[in-house]
């Protein structure tokens, strides 16, 4: 390889290793760096040594550290952290917010009820208010109003046949809805106190038409046996990716904002940098609880408990109103407001003029 | 103060140096055993220069290279010469405790 081609083609990466720096560092002191890395090249070397290159990204980075401040990624990184929960449960709560509240109607339960109960069943179904569903404490009962996701259920009654135990009543269940063209039909059977009642219970689930289907089934323990068939929306087919894509981009809008705030606010004196740093403990310690609270699990968030069978929505405002931790989240815009406002205020014509001296 | 630096302070101390002269001046004084990376160099001549014990003597292009030349600052000259002394009596006190233990431990002359 000719030797202009060669040191060419070192320099070239030589200058991407350098990119590690920060714009303004790189500007005055990489034709230095440079020339001294090409001086001490090996005569046949076309790409840099694994060890040069480390250092070169170790020193180049610690530079952009350095320029934040240590400061900027301690808020970035919590920043992160409550961003991307509170993007968790946002996009959970997109992903369900076409759910019609209504839904399932009466008609609805009790067509999909034949398709899934042995024997005779009631010819009404229950309503049940969404508070069963959903923890809401504006919900009072009613279908409107509120904040959250409001995912109602509706329960019709079966009948148990006559001398058959809960276990072969679950199992019958289970073999008329997979005939009947249920998806992802499962059994669980759970066992309490021989003193408690009832003193066992199975449950039967499956999903329809965008419908999901618990049947619980209870034995006769003093108390007759029961059959019951609640059917509610099953969980939207876009929930995970939205929740997902929702934490993910929360995560990176907290992390920048937190960058983004620190780099301008160290414009200004260090009455300001307090005043910043005060504002960044508030929010934090502001929003925390709620954020806590919204991250989702298997039957809802932390705080907040759908009592769904299947998996439910992740409550977006759930951990806003749990232990009055909703008062605080909405006080938390109050800190979040001033840093933005500090990051885009014109900085004071005095400390210009100091900085230009 | 660190190895690296001692050494780099120690290769200034005579004449002032560029990148790549301080490399090889460093590899020369310590036989060797230690080789900068540029990268570790710059990290270094960055903190020396904010501590103030180094700064910058003047610039050269050679062969379209830019050579940025570095030179000890009297403060540099004084700590570089309070660490030599400071290693100068821990190597003597060394030397007499290994003597004090027996002829066994003691170092062999060069």
């Amino acid at each position: 390889m000719p030797e202009d081609t060669r040191t060419a083609r070192l320099a070239r990466r030589y200058r991407w290793l350098l990119l590690a720096y920060p714009r303004t560092y790189r500007r005055e002191r990489s034709p230095e760096i440079l020339a001294t890395l090409l001086d001490a090249a090996g005569p046949s070397q076309s790409r840099p040594a694994a060890r040069e290159a480390a250092q070169l990204l170790r020193h180049g980075l610690g530079r952009r550290v350095a320029e934040f401040g240590r400061r900027a990624f301690v808020v970035a990184a919590f920043a992160a952290v409550l961003g991307g929960l509170s993007g968790i449960a946002l996009g959970s709560w997109l992903a369900w917010r076409n759910v019609d509240l209504m839904a399932p109607d009466g008609t609805t339960a009790i067509s999909l009820a034949r398709t899934a109960l042995p024997g005779p069943i009631d010819d009404k179904g229950d309503y049940s208010a969404r508070e069963n569903t959903f923890w809401n404490p504006y919900s009072n009962k009613t279908l409107h109003g509120g904040t959250g996701v409001r995912v109602g259920r509706t329960r019709v009654d079966g009948t148990m046949p006559p001398n058959a135990g809960f276990e072969q009543v679950a199992a019958a269940v289970q073999e008329q809805m997979r005939a009947q063209g249920w998806h992802d039909v499962h059994t669980t059977i759970e066992r309490y106190e021989p003193n408690s009642s009832p003193w066992a219970m199975a449950e039967v689930t499956g999903t329809r038409d965008g419908y999901f289907a618990g049947v619980q089934v209870t034995p006769e323990d003093g108390n007759p046996a029961t059959l019951t068939f609640d059917l509610m929306w099953a969980e939207p087919p876009g929930h995970l990716r939205d929740t997902i894509l929702g934490g993910l981009a929360g995560a990176l809008l907290g992390a920048l904002l937190g960058l983004y705030s620190s780099k301008r606010m160290r414009r200004y004196g260090r009455g300001m940098q307090r005043a910043y740093s005060g504002l960044c403990l508030a929010t934090l310690l502001m929003l925390t609880p709620a954020c806590l609270g919204n991250i989702p699990t298997s039957s809802g968030s932390l705080l907040a408990n759908t009592n769904r069978n299947g998996a439910g929505p992740s409550v977006y405002w759930g951990g806003f109103v749990i232990y009055g931790a909703e008062p605080l989240a909405i006080l938390s815009l109050v800190p979040i407001l001033a840093v933005l406002v500090g990051c885009v205020w014109p900085r004071p014509a005095t400390a210009r003029t100091t900085t230009t001296a | 103060m660190r190895r690296p630096s001692f050494l780099i302070l120690s290769a200034l101390a005579v004449v002032p140096l560029h990148g790549y002269a301080v490399i090889k001046e460093v590899s020369r004084l310590s036989d060797d055993t230690v080789r900068l990376a540029a990268g570790t160099l710059y990290a270094a001549l960055d903190r020396l220069s904010d501590e103030g014990l180094v700064e910058v003597d003047r610039e050269e292009t050679v062969d379209g290279r830019l050579r940025r030349y570095y030179r000890l600052t009297e403060p540099g000259a004084s700590a570089l010469a309070a660490e030599a002394e400071q290693m100068r009596r821990d190597a003597q006190m060394v030397a007499q405790r290994l003597r004090r233990a027996g002829p066994a431990s003691a170092p062999s002359p060069a």
